[in-house]
């Protein structure tokens, strides 16, 4: 246990340095702390905030919001994913369009959405739907077209049906590479919350920071990007140990 | 239709029609989809508020093309875009090269680059502002930073990916360490920078779109935010055509680049 936490301080050693250097300009007056306040004012300003509901508050519609955009286009994604590399019409009737949508800038669709939608939790829901959804699918259809076709074969023959193997060969079979994939999509509705939330937005932690530098709060708005960054980091830690949880039936070289 | 990765119709399942048809297929869907679009536009079955006729889209495009506007915007965000990425590639790939050779380089960067990896860099903009002001610098600067990282990335793990065998021969052979890195390690590995680049090329486009949305001014971005403000839906479908648009000639472009580049390399080969 103790080597462990030997091992990760060793490990994260360059991270602490930056956060030395970055306070060591400051104090001695190498970097004004008008444009960069000290590390040890953003992380007090960290622990101040947190004590307050406002703050809290947009923590929590942060969260949630990034949580239904991110759980809808995954769902979303890999329903419409395996439909694609499963049903010949699907396929036909979608692949050229998602080839259009592919090179839309999704952040480029707010403005029409906030007339649309009106501002509140549904716009930024959506947008992040829209952003993260199209590497979901893409991923799904490949990794569903790259399961081995004798599984589904021997299936098929032995007489299951082809819900069944949907359910219990396609679908498995395909879930280690479309978790790998949903990664990134994780990463890409984090970015898409905090951009519709800067773009317009009621609450959250985009507004949040965009505001605090606005009005001159430049540790709060540091503060908060400090937050986001954390969050972004622990939420991509976690989603890793969920995947080796759900795949802890595979074989690992 | 070639966006990597992108799903085509295979051969062998094809519905029994002549093949000059199969060939035009995308050309249909898109056709289809923008008729239905026109109509249901032009008999009021969406808001043709919020949906304007394609036709109407056109005829803006054009005006909007005619006064010059549409260029001044467009040509901002390619050029901001562009600059950007060349100074995220200037940047990544050296240091890419460096963390993937170099003990202490690899000991200082790994843990910030897992670290910055996952947090959405442009949360960063309002403390870009602050440095930098509202104009170009903080713009291109912050999609440099959006860019590097993967950049940066993608250049160490291919570096990584050079086969020994490689190096142990031009070494063998009395290859000096400097000219080993040019000639031996940078062209193996180029490849599969390549494709990073190539891949990091849309967040480029849409970092670049979205501070200009932030901050006004000239760009498309800024073009797409004043037609929403004004509702002036033709306008704004134009900024997101051009803005989609021009991401996806970039990216042609570089496929054609990459041919180009890679005449050497096995890839280019079997393709032809």
């Amino acid at each position: 246990m103790i080597e462990k936490i030997r091992a990760d301080f060793v490990r994260n050693f360059p991270v602490i340095i930056v956060a030395l250097c970055w306070e060591a300009a400051v104090r001695c007056g190498a970097v004004s702390s008008d444009v960069l306040p000290a590390f040890s004012t953003v992380a007090a300003t960290v622990l101040k905030l947190l004590t307050s509901s406002d703050f809290l508050f947009d923590i929590w519609i942060s969260l949630y919001q990034t949580a239904i955009g991110f759980m809808i286009a995954v769902f979303f994604g890999i329903a419409v994913g395996t439909a694609m590399a499963r049903l010949r019409t699907v396929e036909l009737a979608l692949s050229s369009l998602l080839t259009l949508w592919y090179p839309v800038p999704v952040v480029a669709l707010f403005p029409l959405l906030a007339l649309e939608l009106k501002l509140g939790d549904r716009l930024q829901i959506t947008m992040i739907v829209l952003g993260s959804v199209l590497p979901v699918i893409v991923t799904t259809f490949n990794a569903a077209r790259g399961v081995d076709h004798y599984l589904i074969w021997s299936a098929l023959n032995m007489g299951t049906s082809p819900r069944r193997v949907l359910r219990k060969i396609v679908i498995p079979a395909a879930l280690p590479e479309i978790l790998s994939g949903v990664r990134i999509t994780l990463a890409l509705s984090f970015v898409l919350m905090v951009a519709s939330q800067q773009l317009g937005a009621t609450g959250g932690l985009g507004s949040f920071t965009l505001l605090a530098g606005e009005n001159g709060f430049y540790s709060g708005m540091f503060a908060g990007v400090l937050v986001v960054a954390l969050i972004g980091f622990i939420a991509d830690r976690l989603y890793m140990t969920a995947i080796r949880y759900v795949l802890r039936w595979q074989e690992r070289p | 239709m070639t966006v990597p990765n992108a799903p085509a119709v295979s051969a062998r399942n094809r519905p029994p029609l002549p093949r000059a048809f199969w060939r035009y297929q995308p050309v249909y869907s898109v056709l289809i989809a923008l008729v239905a679009w026109e109509l249901s536009s032009r008999f009021a079955l969406i808001n043709p508020y919020f949906f304007p006729e394609p036709s109407k889209i056109a005829v803006t495009a054009l005006d909007l093309t005619l006064t010059g506007e549409l260029l001044t915007h467009s040509g901002a965000t390619f050029l901001r875009a562009i600059v950007a990425l060349g100074l995220s590639i200037a940047a990544g790939v050296p240091l890419g090269i460096l963390v993937a050779r170099v003990r202490a380089f690899r000991w200082f960067f790994d843990p910030l680059i897992s670290f910055g990896f996952p947090i959405p860099k442009i949360t960063l903009w309002p403390i870009f502002v602050l440095w930098f002001g509202f104009h170009d610098v903080s713009k291109i600067l912050l999609t440099a930073f959006a860019c590097v990282l993967p950049i940066l990335s993608a250049t160490q793990l291919a570096t990584l990916d050079v086969d020994k065998y490689l190096l142990w021969s031009a070494r063998n052979m009395g290859t000096g360490e400097y000219k080993l890195l040019w000639k031996v390690i940078f062209h193996a590995a180029f490849p599969n920078i390549l494709t990073g680049i190539q891949t990091v090329l849309p967040v480029a486009f849409i970092v670049t779109v979205l501070t200009e949305m932030l901050s006004g001014g000239v760009g498309l971005g800024a073009m797409i935010m004043m037609a929403g403000q004004l509702a002036d839906m033709p306008t704004l479908f134009v900024g997101i055509i051009v803005a989609s648009l021009l991401g996806y000639c970039t990216m042609r472009a570089v496929e054609f680049l990459r041919r180009r580049l890679l005449v050497w390399h096995e890839e280019t080969a079997t393709h032809q």
